[in-house]
């Protein structure tokens, strides 16, 4: 709140003309989805399945958001995002909401500063309104575990130069929350879905008394992970640089570490220590297409010590993708992708086998329909190994196809 | 930027343009028309700037969260109002030698304006859309003009010999341009240029 103050209070100035509550300062939009998935049981409704849907038909209301961004002063602006999402475990809760600086640049040098709760600049495909994927409507295995798990309380500070010709930038944050990060892709696994955390999210493990969750912690586990808690007051940070040379390419590379203690536990949350680190780069092929590529490899444990430097839960997580984008003529846009991702598991498989394996191609087509009016259909293929899913009776490899119709109709 | 390989190709064509009637094309490598170059003519003997020329209504709007136009020649000592012609507020500003300025956030149906006194590049940006970004060539000829989408200008030159230049924020040259002496000021000229990509926007919010 005294940041606030002071930032508000630095960059005042009777010239500007601020907008609070203006009309201009909100936008909303209802994203109305219909699905259809073959196989499995959704990771949504206790099960193992990779998708947003599993083994269904459905209707949903995909997101209904609220986004305002006031501009308290000059260079001080506001941003809070209310979500609405009817499949989710918590339907309603506030996503981002952060006070954000940014000075004037002056010279070719420029930095800005932002406090409050937002999801780290990780996602090179989180780039639409609201932290929307704006090329296809299922983000990547890596942008979807963001959206779930990586949400954060913090400062960041950003800072970009042009140095002989050649823009670099570097971000680092400090935060608190996100505690839990690890724990539905530890247990879970990888996913490809758009629902994204917000404050008060429950994300359902695997439903059942023979899950590894349970066969460790029993009831010192609750069934929901909660990606928004601090459970052992430790601060986490990340760090991030940019470089753009004077050329249609730009790479990005970050590490992140909530630095969580993996023997904390408060509400049946236990603290989870997550590190990883992740590449991206972007390449204008020309005016129309684009390439954009992120890979991503980490760990995360949680538990008592078990010998050897590994904890009961112990695993190494990776996972890459490649997204090709074209815009077309109509202002409609095609996008193909190809994932991969892994898990491997290093303590207690015989109880607790969180090893998996899988890969995934998603098409989609988006297209504007009016000013207020966009439509979007995707088509997607999943294939994974994971042995946990004997745990449901199921044979570990399992594939899965989700088609999605979208109307997305906003202000 | 950093100086490259520039491709230079002079093509005489021989279309029949009246006397003083100066044609130029610009084309990328691939042979692409390059749209939002300017095209400057200066006489050996050197021009005076006509009253008349620098009190034109020149206009850098900013419409759907983007400037408009992208590129905007004017002669030196013109003034330029930038009108908001959106629903959400801008914050105009630049930080290039020739014009630091900045005019805090106006909102719609509002206008600034700006008088730019020395010849050169002015980049703007607004602090609020970092995706808004345009160019304001301030140029101390009174001969000029920017390319339209088939990367054409057509110039009315008086006889004489000069040098004619051709400038794009995107080129691959020293100081993003080209020039060369010619000494027949009607028929056509071609420029072939070597323009980057924008860098790609991808992650950026």
């Amino acid at each position: 709140m005294l940041l606030l103050v002071g930032m508000v209070a630095a960059s005042a100035s009777a010239r500007a003309e601020t907008q609070l509550f203006d009309p201009a300062t909100y936008t909303a939009w209802a994203d109305l989805r219909l699905a259809y998935a073959d196989g499995e049981r959704g990771w949504l409704d206790g099960g193992f399945g990779k998708l947003r849907h599993g083994g269904e038909a459905a209707a949903d209301i995909a997101q209904v958001a609220v986004l305002w961004k006031p501009q308290l002063t000059d260079t001080v602006s506001g941003y809070a995002l209310l979500q609405g999402v009817s499949d989710a475990a918590v339907p309603v809760g506030v996503e981002e909401a952060y006070v954000q600086w940014r000075p004037v640049p002056r010279s070719d040098f420029r930095y800005s500063l932002r406090a409050g709760q937002m999801f780290p600049p990780i996602s090179m495909e989180h780039d639409g309104t609201g932290w929307t994927v704006p090329r296809t409507l299922t983000p990547s295995a890596i942008n979807s575990w963001i959206g779930e798990e990586v949400l954060v309380r913090g400062v960041e500070i950003s800072g970009q130069a042009n140095i002989w010709g050649q823009g670099v930038g570097l971000t680092l944050g400090g935060f608190t929350r996100d505690d839990t990060a690890g724990t539905i892709l530890s247990w879970r696994g990888w996913s490809l879905h758009d629902i994204s955390s917000a404050d008060n999210t429950g994300l359902p493990l695997p439903d059942g008394q023979k899950q590894g969750w349970y066969q460790l912690f029993k009831t010192n586990q609750a069934a929901q992970s909660r990606p928004m808690v601090e459970v052992d007051g430790r601060l986490g940070y990340y760090a991030r640089i940019d470089w753009r040379p004077p050329a249609p390419f730009a790479i990005n590379i970050e590490v992140y570490d909530n630095q969580g203690d993996p023997m904390a536990l408060r509400n049946r949350q236990w603290g989870w220590a997550t590190r990883f680190y992740n590449v991206g780069a972007a390449y204008r092929l020309n005016a129309q297409d684009e390439l954009l590529t992120q890979y991503m490899a980490g760990h995360t444990a949680t538990g008592w010590p078990v010998g050897q430097g590994r904890h009961v839960v112990d695993v190494d997580f990776e996972s890459a993708y490649m997204l090709w984008s074209r815009r077309l003529t109509s202002g409609g846009r095609l996008s193909a992708r190809f994932d991969w991702f892994g898990v491997r598991d290093y303590s207690r498989r015989a109880v607790d086998d969180n090893s998996e394996t899988g890969y995934s191609a998603t098409f989609a087509w988006m297209r504007p329909l009016s000013d207020h009016m966009d439509c979007g259909l995707e088509a997607l293929h999943v294939v994974s190994d994971r042995p946990a899913r004997m745990t449901h009776d199921l044979l570990s490899k399992q594939a899965q196809t989700q088609v999605q119709l979208a109307l997305k109709l906003h202000l | 930027m950093k100086p490259s390989l520039l491709i230079f190709s002079l093509l005489l064509t021989a279309t029949s343009a009246a006397a003083g009637d100066l044609a130029t094309i610009v084309t990328d490598t691939a042979g692409k028309p390059v749209p939002n170059a300017v095209v400057t003519f200066t006489p050996d003997s050197g021009a005076s700037m006509p009253a008349a020329e620098k009190s034109k209504a020149f206009v850098m709007a900013q419409k759907n969260v983007q400037f408009v136009p992208y590129v905007l020649a004017v002669p030196a000592g013109t003034t330029v109002a930038f009108p908001n012609e959106d629903r959400v507020n801008h914050h105009v500003y630049s930080f290039s030698p020739i014009a630091k300025f900045q005019f805090p956030l106006y909102g719609k149906g509002k206008s600034r304006s700006m008088t730019f006194t020395q010849p050169g590049t002015v980049a703007l940006g607004c602090n609020i859309h970092d995706s808004m970004a345009a160019y304001i060539r301030v140029v101390s000829t009174p001969y000029y003009a920017t390319t339209d989408g088939a990367g054409r200008v057509m110039l009315k030159l008086p006889d004489t010999a000069g040098s004619l230049a051709v400038w794009h924020p995107n080129m691959d040259a020293p100081d993003h341009q080209i020039a060369r002496s010619i000494a027949k000021t009607s028929g056509s000229q071609a420029f072939s240029v070597k323009v980057h990509l924008p860098a790609p926007t991808a992650g950026q919010y």
